[in-house]
């Protein structure tokens, strides 16, 4: 008899973990239809990978190192000297400095006659992986033997300095930044919007004629007008901190709108009604019902959000008002292209354009596919 | 209808207000006035009357006052039409924002008239030709233009001209054109140069407007009243646009309204600074990095303003259209 | 009217629609097969997914494009000199679903009225503006005649002018009893209530005189109430402008009032056909004898309405035999579910697709051997 009991609790235990897997598991199962969502994963991973954990490691020179090439064009891998003949591992030319006397610029050229063999898994510049491991391992580089040998693959800036690193450690700020503000925005959105739709009353007037005052402000030039106030004095890990903060501050309205419509709707479900008459304080229900009953609402517009949270600190950044050197983001890193002589003579700092263009791209493409897999109504 | 316009109106004359104040706020919060740079630097030069100007304006703007007093001097003086002083040039702001603004707001029209006409009709043959070859390449293209900003593109723009093409894109007007009084071939220079940013700016607007098109439009032809429509004998041509369009369109204006026009001359400022051209984008951020207040916070009233006429006249718009919101 | 000299106006001939859908292949529409004569009314009868409206849509060739037609659908078209004679013989199944044959017999010939009353007009437009819309594609008007002393009755026609259109809208709305018409022509569909929206969406059917008006369900959105004033117009109306009518519906109270001949659908296949009399006095399929069992009368006192047992199968999961079978009360094991019984006159003027009546065994060897074993074990 008891072990009928036992045997019926067991088998009720399984039943229960298949239906509340079963949400999540549909939602898996629909986004790896979707190839799109899983190219825009597999790129966002890549991202991260190289850029936000290992960056000290993926690029090949510190991103403050200065060399003696100024504003040298990328030296890219070649797999074919000028002789025709083929290599399997790839090699770069050295670079020769040029001095035009009518322009009075410097410009460099290949010096097809010496070329420097790339290696994998090099040893080079000592950094610490994940700001604790000492290593001085890189993935790519120069022999280091050869101290005269460089690899640009990207090209240098007016100091010297290795594009494609600092783009690596640009990525890094520019990929936390969106995923900061975006928390930070999650939390204001949710908690005010969440206040507003189960407390109503002065809660939600007080918090519906902010997000209403909120929209009624175009986004860009007030986050500029923000960002502008910042006083230029200040440390940069405290800009950066306030550009996080400024970049959810002025956009939570919508979200908080949608959470409190939601919230509306779900205060009156009968789980929700069943809790209170338990007497489950606000706060429980609150955090136990009804925001886990946003939470997909939420994941999709947050994923949606990030780009364009990227998008705007780079702009912030780019027109000089917001992240400044030396801190290293695509912003300030697309300052560089600001000039028409700029783009002219040193066009290899766009390098940065397609570094943003994928990410935003790819955290579209993830948004979209959750979005479309999240929907229980969707085909 | 008529209380409803009153209380519309009445209701962006508050909002502007309130805009106006904590524009103000937030323009005159970095520590120190420009006023103060500026002296010391006439002063290093040794330039007494200019110096003595400058305290005639403090007084006159009430820069040694409180916040509220400076507010409410700026603001008053606003609505006669006088928007202050431009520190940095050392003259009405005003007068500098003219020109610039009407060539903003010309740009914008433009570039809101390059996303509906590229738009409608490609989100409409997408919705008829449902998973066809076309349908699936203005999706996946619509797709990569969400993605887009307008300031990357026109990077991207300028180093096409630049550098493989060498042609001359900053600007909106020809070298001869620049100062010279108007005339038509200065417009048709204006006009000649005007396509670039529009289209520009259009990219991002056109992918968003085609997929919302594709999307009400599939969900219009599900409707009942499109297949009482055809049974009426009516051409498919004639189903999709006089009865499937024109419902499916109403939603879109509404975006036009609040969203599309000032997203776009909000948006717009970014392509105007990389473009360089003549509008008033640049001349805000110029405000913007040398804390010239009073052109800055009137640059971000007037974009509020243009964003609250836009807003109402969307519900003009709204209203004559669409009859089930007129009776409201 | 003697069945002899019955005018033919639409035939349909072993109609079949299949829709190709992911998960496999639905005969929506399974062999039907009948007629409408001209002024008078076709009921069609059957669960809701019978395939009542698909037949409907493939008259008007309005099957959406995954949908596969097949037998033969004939619009017999008549002179309008008045002389009576057939000078056209369109096969509807056979039309472009978008060409200029198609659109002018739909809406022209043909009109159709919808379920829904409340999302049937176009919610931008006013009543007017439909109708209109309708009477410029169809209606022309006779010019005065040339060469009329040739002893031809040569006339020119005209298409009608806004105002003549309008005067139209505002008459035919004062037909369907909409108060205040001249007023009401202007409203918008918000602004009617679901009886005078369906009203004018009869109106508009019927503004261009068409000689087959299809109803699908046309009061099944409606109050008790309106829906008799709504079948009393569709009868008035019939009447005086001398035109067929398909009426489709699941109610057999509508369509006892209504029907002069009706049609039993079940799963997509046509199941019994007869005038309404015998339909109603002697039905032959068990289906419609359920259906029938079903209906409360006044004055009876039964404990429990009779249902039909069981749940309508999945499309793509259809029994074997007889469709029926799994819900028949008449179910004869070894027979119904092995044996697919054919269509045949069981009476005269009454067709029925049922193992009851011996006309309906197939004459293919296994069948009739089923039929015989049967017998034997007996």
């Amino acid at each position: 008899m008891s072990e009928e009991i036992q045997n019926s609790n067991v088998k009720q235990k399984n039943d229960k973990n298949k239906v509340s897997q079963s949400y999540w598991s549909l939602v898996w199962w629909k986004f790896r239809k979707n190839k799109l969502a899983v190219v825009g994963a597999i790129i966002l991973a890549f991202y991260y990978i190289t850029c936000v954990f290992f960056a000290e490691f993926f690029a090949p020179y510190p991103k403050d190192l200065e060399s003696d090439y100024l504003e040298a064009r990328p030296t890219y891998f070649q797999f074919r000297d000028s002789e025709g003949n083929w290599f399997l591992r790839p090699f770069v030319y050295a670079l020769d400095e040029q001095i035009d006397m009518a322009t009075r610029t410097r410009t460099y050229v290949y010096n097809t006659t010496v070329k420097y063999p790339i290696y994998f898994f090099v040893k080079g510049e000592p950094y610490k992986l994940l700001g604790f491991i000492p290593a001085e391992t890189h993935f790519f580089g120069t022999d280091p033997e050869t101290p005269d040998a460089k690899v640009f693959l990207m090209g240098t800036d007016r100091l010297g300095r290795d594009q494609f690193s600092r783009l690596l450690y640009g990525g890094r700020i520019s990929l936390f930044i969106g995923l900061f503000s975006v928390i930070v925005f999650l939390f204001i959105g949710v908690s005010l919007g969440a206040a507003s739709g189960y407390y109503g009353g002065a809660t939600d007037i007080i918090v519906m004629r902010i997000t209403e005052f909120l929209s009624a402000f175009p986004q860009e030039p007030l986050f500029l007008a923000l960002g502008a106030a910042v006083p230029v004095t200040w440390p940069s890990p405290r800009v950066f901190f306030m550009v996080t903060i400024l970049l959810a501050l002025i956009q939570w309205g919508g979200l908080a709108r949608q959470v409190r419509g939601l919230v509306l709707s779900g205060r009156e479900e009968q789980y929700v009604l069943a809790a209170q008459s338990f007497g489950a304080s606000d706060r429980r229900i609150i955090f136990k019902h009804l925001i886990p009953a946003t939470m997909s609402h939420v994941i999709v517009i947050a994923t949606l959000k990030i780009p364009g949270m990227i998008l705007l600190e780079t702009a912030l950044s780019f027109l000089g008002l917001g992240l400044v050197p030396p801190t290293v983001s695509w912003g300030t890193l697309l300052q560089n292209a600001n000039t028409v002589r700029a783009i002219r003579f040193a066009p290899w700092y766009l390098f940065v354009i397609p570094f943003i263009l994928f990410s935003i791209m790819a955290y579209n493409m993830l948004g979209d596919g959750l979005r479309d897999a999240m929907d229980p109504y969707s085909k | 209808m008529g209380a409803f316009i009153i209380r519309r109106v009445f209701y962006a004359i508050i909002m502007l207000f309130v805009v106006s104040f904590v524009s103000f706020v937030i323009i005159s919060l970095p520590a120190g006035d420009f006023l103060d740079q500026k002296i010391a630097e006439l002063e290093a030069r040794g330039d007494r009357s200019a110096s003595q100007r400058v305290d005639d304006y403090r007084e006159r703007y009430g820069l040694d006052q409180p916040l509220l007093t400076q507010y409410w001097l700026w603001i008053s003086n606003f609505v006669q039409g006088d928007f202050g002083l431009s520190f940095e040039y050392d003259r009405p702001v005003r007068e500098l924002i003219g020109q610039r603004l009407t060539l903003s707001i010309l740009l914008s029209l433009t570039t809101l008239t390059f996303t509906w006409a590229i738009a409608i009709p490609l989100g409409v043959y997408s919705a008829v030709n449902q998973y066809s070859l076309g349908d699936q390449i203005i999706t996946t293209i619509a797709f990569i233009g969400i993605g887009i900003p307008g300031f990357l593109l026109a990077l991207i723009v300028l180093y096409v001209a630049i550098v493989i093409l060498n042609q001359d894109v900053v600007g909106l007007f020809s070298q001869q054109f620049k100062d010279a009084p108007w005339s038509l071939a200065k417009v048709w220079d204006l006009m000649k140069h005007l396509w670039v940013p529009a289209l520009i700016g259009a990219v991002t607007g056109t992918a968003g407007t085609i997929r919302i098109m594709r999307g009400n439009l599939l969900d219009t032809f599900g409707q009942a009243f499109i297949e009482s429509a055809r049974a009426r004998g009516l051409k498919q041509r004639t189903v999709v646009w006089r009865h499937a369009v024109r419902m499916a369109i109403t939603p879109l204006i509404i975006i036009l309204g609040t969203e599309a026009f000032p997203g776009i001359l909000a948006g717009n400022i970014l392509v105007e600074v990389v473009l360089g051209l003549p509008t008033i984008g640049p001349l805000y951020i110029q405000a913007l990095t040398t804390q010239d207040m009073y052109m800055a916070g009137t640059v971000l009233v007037l974009i509020v303003f243009l964003l609250l006429v836009g807003n109402l006249v969307t519900d003009l718009v709204l209203a004559w259209i669409d009859p089930r919101v007129r009776l409201e | 009217m003697t069945k002899e000299t019955r005018d033919p106006l639409v035939t349909v001939k072993n109609l079949h629609v299949d829709f190709d859908v992911r998960d496999g292949i639905v005969h929506a529409v399974d062999g039907a097969s009948f007629n409408i004569y001209r002024g008078q009314t076709l009921g069609i009868i059957g669960e809701s997914g019978c395939g009542k409206s698909i037949t409907a849509k493939a008259i008007m060739n309005m099957i959406p494009k995954q949908g596969k037609v097949t037998g033969e659908i004939t619009f017999y078209e008549k002179s309008e000199e008045g002389s009576g004679e057939i000078i056209n013989e369109i096969r509807l199944d056979q039309t472009d679903p978008d060409g200029e044959v198609i659109r002018k017999i739909r809406g022209g010939h043909i009109a159709m009225i919808f379920q829904e009353p409340m999302s049937s007009m176009t919610p931008v437009y006013t009543a007017g503006f439909h109708i209109i819309e309708a009477v410029h594609l169809h209606r022309f008007m006779s010019a005065e005649k040339i060469g009329g002393q040739m002893g031809k009755n040569i006339q020119k026609k005209r298409p009608v002018t806004e105002a003549e259109a309008r005067e139209i809208a505002i008459e035919m709305l004062r037909r369907v009893g909409i108060p205040n018409a001249e007023k009401r022509v202007d409203s918008y569909p918000h602004e009617l209530s679901g009886g005078q929206r369906q009203r004018v969406m009869i109106a508009i059917a019927l503004s261009t005189y068409p000689d087959l008006l299809i109803a699908d369900e046309p009061t099944t959105a409606l109050d008790v109430s309106i829906e008799a004033q709504i079948l009393d117009l569709m009868r008035e109306l019939q009447e005086t402008q001398d035109m067929a009518i398909m009426f489709i519906t699941h109610n057999l109270g509508v369509i006892a009032e209504i029907a002069d001949e009706i049609v039993v659908m079940y799963m997509g296949k046509e199941v019994e056909r007869s005038d309404t009399i015998a339909i109603f006095e002697n039905p032959k399929h068990p289906y419609t004898k359920a259906l029938l069992g079903s209906i409360p009368e006044i004055g009876e006192k039964k404990d429990k309405l009779e249902t039909i047992e069981g749940m309508v199968p999945s499309p793509f999961n259809l029994p074997s035999g007889c469709v029926f079978h799994p819900r028949c009360p008449s179910f004869m094991p070894g027979k119904c579910d092995c044996v697919y019984p054919e269509y045949a006159e069981v009476a005269d003027g009454h067709w029925a697709r049922c193992l009851l009546y011996d006309g309906c065994w197939p004459e293919t060897t296994e069948a009739q051997a089923v039929k015989n074993q049967a017998v034997a074990a007996d």
